[in-house]
Formats: C-alpha cells, sequence, structure tokens
C-alpha cells in the first residue's frame, strides 16, 4: 500500500473499522514509515487529549436525585 | 412481566422485600450507575449547561428504568443508554428550537491541525509535534466540542469520547452508516480548525496564507 492509500484509511484504521487483513497491512506500513507513522502517532494523541480532556464526574446531588428518582418509580420495570 | 429467564434467581442480602423489584433494582443501579459519568459528560457536551446536562441524564435515567425490562442481557448496556440519551436529547431540541442545518463551509483534510503544526515555523522548530497537544487546555476542548454544531457534535462525542463503532453509533442517532461518517469526519475537521484557532491563539501565530 501506498502512503497515500494509507493516509486515506488512517482514520477509518484508527477507529478499528476496517478489515483485520487491511488493518494488518496499515499497522505494518505505519511502523515503518516517516511520513505515514508521525500522522498516526499524532492523530492518536490527538484522540486522546480529546478523550481525557472531556471527562466529566456526575455531581453528587444528581446520583442522589436520581436514587430518589427510583424511590419514587419502584414499580415501573414491573 | 418481561423473560422472566433473565432475572436473576436470587440476590443475597435482599429478602423482607417484595420478590422481584429490588433484585431489578440492584441489576439496574449497578449497571447505569457505571456509566453515569460517562451519561453526564455527553449530556454536558450535548447541551452545554450543567442544569440541562443533569435534566437530560434524569430524563434517560428514568426512561431507562422504565424500559429496562426492554433491555436485552449481553447486549452492550453503555449503547443502549445512550441511544435513550440521543432520543431524549433530539426530543427535546426538537421542541426547543429550530435550529438551521449548518452548511459546511470549506472543508479541510484529516490531518488539519497537524498539517499546521508543521506549516508553523513557531512550532515546527520545536520538532515534536505533539508538544502542541500537550498544552492544549482541558477547557479548550471542551469550547472547541461545544462550538460544533449539533449535527457533527453528537458523532464525535460518541466516536472520540465514548469510543462507540460507526454502527453503534448509526444505531444510536437512527441515521444510516454513511451518514455517521460524513458528519463525524466534518465533525472532527471542524474540532481540528477550532483548536488550531485555540493554538494559534496562545503561540501568537499569524496565519499565512490560507
Amino acid at each position: 500500500m501506498e502512503c497515500e492509500q494509507v493516509i486515506q484509511r488512517l482514520w477509518a484504521y484508527l477507529d478499528r473499522e476496517l478489515d483485520e487483513a487491511t488493518a494488518r497491512e496499515i499497522e505494518a506500513h505505519v511502523r515503518e514509515c516517516l511520513h505515514c507513522g508521525p500522522h498516526a502517532e499524532f492523530e492518536r494523541r490527538l484522540r486522546e487529549a480529546i478523550r481525557t480532556s472531556a471527562q466529566e464526574k456526575a455531581p453528587t446531588t444528581l446520583r442522589e436525585r436520581l436514587a430518589r428518582l427510583l424511590d419514587q418509580n419502584p414499580e415501573e420495570a414491573r | 412481566m418481561s423473560n422472566p429467564e433473565t432475572q436473576p434467581s436470587a440476590q443475597p442480602g435482599d429478602s423482607g422485600k417484595e420478590a422481584g423489584a429490588p433484585v431489578d433494582r440492584q441489576r439496574f443501579e449497578a449497571l447505569a450507575g457505571e456509566y453515569l459519568d460517562a451519561l453526564y459528560g455527553g449530556a454536558l457536551r450535548l447541551t452545554r449547561h450543567r442544569a440541562d446536562a443533569e435534566d437530560l441524564v434524569q430524563e434517560t435515567f428514568l426512561k431507562a428504568w422504565r424500559s429496562f425490562h426492554t433491555y436485552k442481557e449481553g447486549t452492550n448496556f453503555r449503547a443502549w443508554l445512550f441511544r435513550i440519551l440521543m432520543n431524549a436529547h433530539i426530543d427535546a431540541y426538537r421542541k426547543d428550537s429550530r435550529e438551521p442545518e449548518v452548511v459546511d463551509q470549506e472543508d479541510v483534510g484529516d490531518f488539519y491541525l497537524y498539517d499546521k503544526v508543521l506549516e508553523s515555523t513557531e512550532l515546527a522548530g520545536a520538532g515534536n509535534p505533539e508538544a502542541l497537544l500537550d498544552q492544549m487546555m482541558d477547557t479548550e476542548v471542551k469550547q472547541a466540542l461545544e462550538s460544533l454544531p449539533p449535527q457533527y457534535r453528537a458523532p464525535v462525542i460518541l466516536a472520540d469520547i465514548e469510543g462507540f463503532a460507526y454502527k453503534e453509533i448509526a444505531d444510536t442517532l437512527n441515521v444510516p452508516i454513511g451518514t455517521v461518517m460524513s458528519r463525524l469526519s466534518r465533525g472532527r475537521h471542524l474540532l481540528q480548525k477550532r483548536l488550531w484557532d485555540y493554538a494559534r491563539t496562545r503561540y501568537h501565530i499569524k496565519e499565512t496564507g490560507n
């Protein structure tokens, strides 16, 4: 696979949406290639940064409110 | 009464209450409780306001509890919850306002941010393109996410924060998989543009050319 084709498929590869054979081919290419490798690494790190930055903790008051909600609706799932 | 074969037969420490209900509730609370932070995070990015996010989570939680008997044991509970969340959000959003479909502006490549780092004399000299990501602040990322038009924001949240597969996102948003892919692509492009805007300000980079 040429660099151009790898770059085109890199998002799908990182999203784990490619068939296994193609994914393995891209993995091998990315490991060796000085052009595609850094692209993949940057994209991976970018996604990691987005994922961790957007983490939230549900407020305790919300958890308590939800527990009370279940108390008020005990039979709903019956 | 639904799928009795999937009900746990007994739970220790649960005697003395009406048979059945406490067991269901325990299971539901254990399952839903595990994903409450994720639900709240998703709701916050979608609604952009804490009070609205709490209301959305509460609505999701109650709807999930009411239809808990329709949840199929062994399927992805987190995906099931997010589907309820998205539907509740879309309902509220339709009731509330009708923002126009955002027409796509000029589109950029998949590696817009990376390309910009390499192009910039201020940053390329550092020899470490990821330094830009290390400097990126949580608030910037959140703001950038929340600035995305809703139809692009939802797939980005589901893919990049929740890690759902395209197919799961398609089911969650009730759109074809091709639509998920194109919206995700536009959403990520826009997100990279916003992040670059923040970076340019931070590093005092003057844009030359495009």
